[in-house]
């Protein structure tokens, strides 16, 4: 890393340290599928996770965007292991914590916490907020008595919701209020990597406003690290640091924010970016030829070359027979594609 | 003429807990080959407005007071074998979510050829089903043929969406409601939707109203914006002075709190939420959660102030500012 990169890389970081908390390594997460015959010993499998590696550094917010079915939620259930990894290391704190036995990784487990997508799921309809969020902290031992009813108000607090509603039902809550009630029962054990999955998304935009604010504000006084996984794009760029673009099971490109949006490689990234109406009326990008179909091809797929080679504008025949690997064509940008958007990034880093 | 035009609609539901009064005096007309934004947030009333249009209300839903004049009909005034022949043909509709609306048990496109049998009593079945063809064509299903004789679940979320527009558009309607159609799709594939419902604007002219809550989405599609709150329109604007300059504090705080792709702006929340329909506030039913609010906000409702022919904003602030109605 060049001298100045690193400098501004600080700079826009602030407290962000180039510490990698977390570091995925070759992650793998297939499911196996019938296959429709009854003795047939070859089992099928939906490469969910194929071979995904990123790093989060201390404090910093690494957005995964992509579409559904790509494989960015299974990753972070891997991560916090609701879903057991088939294959890969995750290194937390310098263990890793995909092949730990249970009970070992239950410490861990209380320093990754999880926010969900859906706020009226993700809450026990038959427990008090109180007992929601205070629930965390007694699985842990960490306070009791009082000291829990003092630290749950406080956390209410924290969150904006008034402690004078603790004793209420998830139920009797808005959608936003319900995700507030989520995030603080995620920070009540004073966790430092937080995985949010899809935080706003079932959100109305003025409470998913509020919601991001309140994301972002808890990060600067708390010291979180958060992986921040949805499909809205905006909403990731508005509060991630780095950004990895998820395509059926891999990430194709990974850069700092700015870098991933004015200098994108991927021409997958590109089609994602482009395809977000603005919000200026005058600026208007979506034409009468896109109207043609062009769907992502689900589930186990064998290609050999790269996975988005079908859907690509600009894809060669070698496209269709070597997969490339994702390889680091600017400092802190990475892309997995034979014949990267910009050129001259290639030649000078060869 | 207005293609549509909707005065004063009052549309309440009768429910077990009590009245819930959903639209408290909507009013707007669509003219033929526009397209019409009505944006807000969940429950400020936008799909009981399409709902109440086509009389899909069900039996708690009921229509207190108002007029909907669709090409000169009075559309409150009509049965419902009346309006069974209205709908479908002269006024369909998209829904959001295309998996729950088609029937999973039958072939998508004898769903097609169902609503031309229904309403083109000329046609044989085999002219039905050539025109279904046709249509799948039309919404850029590749192997139609193929396709036709597919169910629901065997489609992806993008080709059901197509199936839903097909179906709305079997028999060339004048007015075609959309209600959020690409909420539940992915981005790459919203473009393609949103890319097909312009080329179909601009093919047929047919007249759109698009319900939604994506600004971006607006943005991208729509000719002229009324924005809901609480059962009420509270601005009307063309698209573009919308976005440039929104009058109403709801209208700044909803542009204020949406993440642009190309800005970097730090997002203003509104605060609060939206009043639930039955106990909302007294005076503007925006005011608990607006930083203009003002005393007589508080008790009075405001009245709504015209601009031209086109731009109406229902607010206190530009009360003395032009001749109010």
């Amino acid at each position: 890393m060049s001298k100045i990169v690193e400098e501004t890389a600080k700079e826009a970081f602030g407290k962000v340290t180039d510490e990698p908390i977390l570091e995925v390594k070759n992650l793998k997460t297939y499911f196996p599928i019938s296959s429709g015959k009854w003795f047939n010993k070859e089992t099928k499998y939906l490469k969910a996770v194929d071979e995904v590696s990123f790093y989060v550094n201390q404090g910093e917010t690494l957005g995964i965007v992509g579409e559904s079915g790509c494989g960015k939620s299974t990753t972070g259930n891997s991560i916090i292991r609701l879903v057991e990894p088939t294959a890969g290391e995750v290194w937390f704190k310098g263990e890793n914590i995909a092949t730990m036995k249970s009970r070992e990784f239950k410490p861990f487990k209380k320093n990754i916490q999880m926010i969900f997508q859906d706020p009226f799921s993700s809450l026990n309809p038959r427990m008090h907020v109180f007992d929601i969020i205070a629930e965390p902290l007694r699985t842990n031992k960490m306070y009791q008595g009082k000291d829990l009813e003092q630290r749950v108000y406080e956390l209410m607090d924290t969150v904006g919701l008034d402690p004078d509603l603790a004793n209420r039902f998830p139920h009797q809550f808005s959608g936003g209020q319900r995700q507030r009630i989520g995030i603080a029962r995620a920070i009540a054990v004073k966790p430092e990597l937080i995985i949010c999955d899809e935080p706003v998304s079932a959100l109305d935009v003025s409470i998913q406003a509020q919601i991001l604010n309140l994301l972002n504000r808890l990060q600067r006084d708390l010291g979180l690290t958060y992986i921040f996984i949805a499909h809205g794009i905006p909403a990731v760029k508005y509060v991630s640091d780095r950004i990895a673009v998820m395509y059926m099971g891999e990430i194709v490109e990974m850069a700092d924010k700015d870098a991933l949006f004015k200098a994108t490689l991927h021409p997958y990234t590109r089609k994602l970016i482009s395809a977000v109406p603005s919000t200026d009326p005058k600026k208007r990008t979506i034409g009468e030829e896109q109207a043609i179909a062009d769907e992502l091809n689900q589930g186990e797929s064998d290609v050999v070359g790269c996975k988005f080679a079908d859907r690509c504008p600009l894809a060669r025949a070698h496209c269709r027979e070597v997969r490339p690997d994702l390889r680091q064509l600017r400092s802190g940008h990475f892309v997995k594609c034979h014949y990267p958007l910009e050129q001259e990034a290639l030649e000078e880093n060869v | 003429m207005n293609l549509l035009e909707v005065k004063n609609l009052h549309t309440h539901f009768h429910t077990d807990r009590g009245l819930v009064p959903a639209l408290n005096g909507v009013s707007f007309s669509i003219k033929k080959g526009e397209v019409l934004g009505i944006v807000g947030e969940s429950g400020c009333g936008k799909s009981v407005t399409s709902l109440s249009i086509l009389q899909l209300l069900g039996n708690k839903g009921k229509i207190e007071k108002g007029s909907i004049q669709f090409k000169g009909q009075e559309l409150t005034t009509f049965t419902k074998k009346q309006m069974r022949k209205v709908r479908g043909d002269e006024i369909s509709m998209i829904f959001q979510e295309p998996l729950t609306s088609l029937n999973p048990l039958i072939r998508v496109g004898k769903q097609i050829a169902e609503t031309i049998l229904l309403h083109r009593e000329n046609y044989s079945k085999n002219q039905a089903k050539e025109h279904a063809i046709k249509m799948m064509k039309m919404v850029g299903i590749p192997q139609a043929e193929e396709k036709y004789s597919q169910y629901p679940h065997q489609l992806s979320g993008g080709m059901r969406q197509r199936i839903m527009i097909a179906i709305a558009l079997a028999c060339n309607p004048d007015l075609l409601i959309a209600d959020e159609p690409t909420t539940a799709l992915d981005v790459t594939i919203q473009e393609q939707i949103l890319g097909l419902m312009k080329k179909i604007a601009h093919e047929t002219g047919t007249s759109i109203i698009f319900i939604t809550h994506d600004l971006g989405v607006v943005a991208e599609m729509v000719d002229r914006v009324i924005v809901m709150y609480s059962g009420q329109v509270v601005e009307e604007n063309d698209v573009v002075s919308f976005f440039e300059a929104p009058k109403h504090p709801y209208s700044q705080g909803l542009i204020n709190s949406t993440p642009a792709i190309d800005q970097g702006q730090k997002l203003e929340a509104i605060r609060g939420n939206v009043p639930a329909p039955a106990n909302k506030p007294n005076g503007c039913p925006f005011h608990p959660r607006c930083p203009m609010a003002s005393d007589i906000c508080k008790t009075t409702v405001p009245k709504n102030t015209y601009f031209g022919k086109q731009e109406m904003v229902n607010c206190w602030l530009y009360d003395k500012e032009a001749k109010t109605s």
